[in-house]
């Protein structure tokens, strides 16, 4: 039975690893589609209108944009598998070290937001579970919080933290030798990605705290005369958070989409700012990379998910068939 | 959600969404001042009998400027998730009518794909391809919404599917595509309103962040989004250029988010 069990975990964690595979396959050619084959010649998008003859046979021969395209995609994905990520048509060098430069900011500042945002709104949430009376606030607050583009409400912190009151910079990073400075400068940005998302966090926690407080064993909990914090605490929120892994999960193309933005408006020198000149500057090379690398980052994190919920919730592997 | 909370989410919701659609026709024949004419002696004035709102950097009346912004954040919006809901909505009903099909499956498959991209991705890549500017970002947003409606459509229809009257309808010799354009897709249309407006709300977020990265629209039309971005240039000199659009981008998204839970709490209760 144990031996069973264990074979089945095996088997779907592998079904769930080549399902994974094939989509990161499927993503990289719509990506490759899209950027290398449907503008047309990609020296010409590179170089753009004025470019000389010369010019364009001499990029297109440096970076392989003179072979056919399925070849090229069989090329690009050899080379990814190998880590290897092309040569910026702008910058001359690797796109992996230019990548792997900015990642020292955009993760950390992604995790900042998320653990920003899953405490403000799994808070929010508890105390209007605790407090009915709370409920109409963090109602508004979810309200306010969904309607306001995290870009703005950067402005607006930069505007009131920056320019008014002088505590904390309007943007720009000094690098991680800085220490505090450093740290200092992802404070207003993680602010704004996290208030937002906080906000979805809120809400939905709110709605699967009350769901599970309607059960049963909730009124068998304070009939021993278990408190209203101790029933939340000890029995509903443990109820809610695989629902709520699964939201954060898929909230994670949001956050990681925000931070584009977000970084463009703090000028930090993040992965979201190289794409923004990567943009600017026709570097399709880098360009490929950068949105390869994030739907990756998304659909592991999808997938890790899913095994996740199945490992914490033995109900769903046997729903999933597997 | 309470009777009473269902019907203030309505009312706000839909008076907040008249106002700004009042003011989007208006500026189609009038708006407080010439919004595409530089008057660069007048710049980053404060708010005067003159200029309602006060002057941009170019000279330009802020409250015209926002109300030719107001038309265009709807524009696109509405022309996106009008897009997606269409192809969404018949591509949905196209699986629901042949479940476990190799369609169904396919259609799956690509949604869940859809899910890894952010819009601003999907953006950069539909720029490239159509050329930069509102259609192009209008375009990545149908797509970016698009999954929902297919799910939503798909899985409402597979129940429908089930009831009697689909039977009889199938007894009297009507087709597949009569059943599901007849007697399935009139009774799927209030869920997919509320949706709509939950989307609507999403697509004018996306609107305004791709205007933004200047992945919207171009200039010299104005846009909320990039009002935003050039407002950044003069937070220390006029800070009321990078409030009111995102003013105006809050109040109109909160419209939409609260017409959608107003309407959704209403179709709950008539079920």
């Amino acid at each position: 039975m144990e031996i069973d069990g264990l074979t089945a975990r095996l088997r779907s964690g592998l079904v769930r690893l080549a399902g994974l595979a094939a989509s990161l396959l499927a993503a990289a050619a719509v990506i490759f589609v899209a950027i290398d084959v449907l503008p047309g010649d990609p020296a010409a998008v590179v170089l753009g209108l004025n470019a000389t003859p010369d010019a364009l046979a001499a990029l297109r021969s440096e970076h392989g944009f003179d072979q056919p395209a399925p070849w090229r995609f069989m090329a690009w994905i050899g080379a990814l598998a190998h880590g290897d990520f092309g040569i910026s048509t702008t910058y001359r060098v690797a796109v992996a070290g230019l990548i792997g430069e900015r990642l020292a900011v955009s993760v950390p500042l992604a995790c900042l937001a998320m653990g920003l945002s899953l405490s403000w709104g799994l808070g929010l949430a508890l105390l209007a579970a605790w407090r009915p009376r709370f409920y109409v606030v963090v109602t508004a607050f979810g309200e306010i919080g969904l309607a306001i583009p995290n870009f703005w409400l950067g402005l607006l912190l930069i505007l009131t933290f920056a320019v008014g009151l002088g505590l904390l910079p309007s943007g720009g990073f000094p690098g991680w030798e800085a220490g505090w400075g450093a740290l200092r400068a992802l404070i207003l940005p993680a602010i704004a990605l996290a208030l937002p998302q906080g906000a979805i966090i809120a809400r939905l926690a709110l709605a699967l705290l009350n769901e599970t407080l309607a059960e049963v064993y909730i009124r068998t909990a304070e009939a021993k005369g278990l408190s209203r914090a101790g029933v939340l605490v000890r029995h509903a929120l443990p109820n809610a958070m695989v629902p709520l892994l699964a939201l954060m999960g898929l909230q994670l193309s949001f956050l990681l989409g925000g931070s584009i933005i977000v970084e463009n408006v703090f000028a930090l020198p993040g992965l979201g700012r190289l794409m923004a000149q990567a943009i600017a500057q026709h570097d399709i090379i880098t360009l490929r990379a950068l949105i390869f690398l994030f739907a990756a980052t998304i659909l592991t994190v999808h997938s890790g998910v899913g095994i996740l919920q199945a490992t914490i919730d033995p109900r769903l592997r046997r729903a999933s068939g597997l | 959600m309470t009777k009473r909370g269902a019907r203030i989410r309505l009312g706000i919701g839909s008076a907040v969404l008249a106002i700004m659609l009042i003011l989007a026709l208006v500026s189609l024949v009038w708006t407080p001042g010439d919004p595409y004419r530089l008057a660069i002696a007048q710049r980053l004035q404060g708010p005067s009998w003159m200029h309602l709102l006060g002057t941009d950097q170019l000279g330009r009346d802020i409250a015209a400027i926002l109300m030719i912004g107001a038309r265009n954040a709807l524009l696109v919006s509405v022309g996106a998730v009008g897009l997606s809901l269409l192809v969404g909505g018949a591509l949905g009903l196209i699986a629901a009518m042949q479940p476990d099909g190799i369609g169904d499956q396919m259609i799956a498959r690509t949604s869940d794909l859809v899910f890894a991209f952010p819009v601003v991705l999907l953006a950069i890549m539909t720029g490239l391809i159509l050329g930069p500017g509102a259609a192009s970002a209008a375009m990545a947003i149908a797509i970016f919404t698009m999954p929902v409606f297919i799910r939503l459509t798909r899985d409402s229809a597979a129940q429908l599917r089930e009831r009697e009257f689909v039977l009889a309808a199938r007894a009297m010799g009507a087709s597949w595509l009569r059943i599901a354009v007849r007697h399935i897709l009139p009774l799927l249309l209030p869920r997919l309103a509320v949706q709509a407006s939950t989307q609507l709300a999403l697509a004018l977020l996306a609107e305004a962040g791709l205007s933004y990265l200047g992945l919207g629209t171009p200039p010299p039309h104005p846009s909320w989004g990039r009002m935003l971005n050039e407002a950044q240039t003069y937070l220390g000199t006029q800070p009321l250029l990078a409030i009111l659009p995102g003013v105006a981008i809050a109040l109109t998204v909160m419209g939409f988010n609260l017409l959608g839970e107003g309407l959704a709490a209403r179709l709950a209760r008539e079920r």
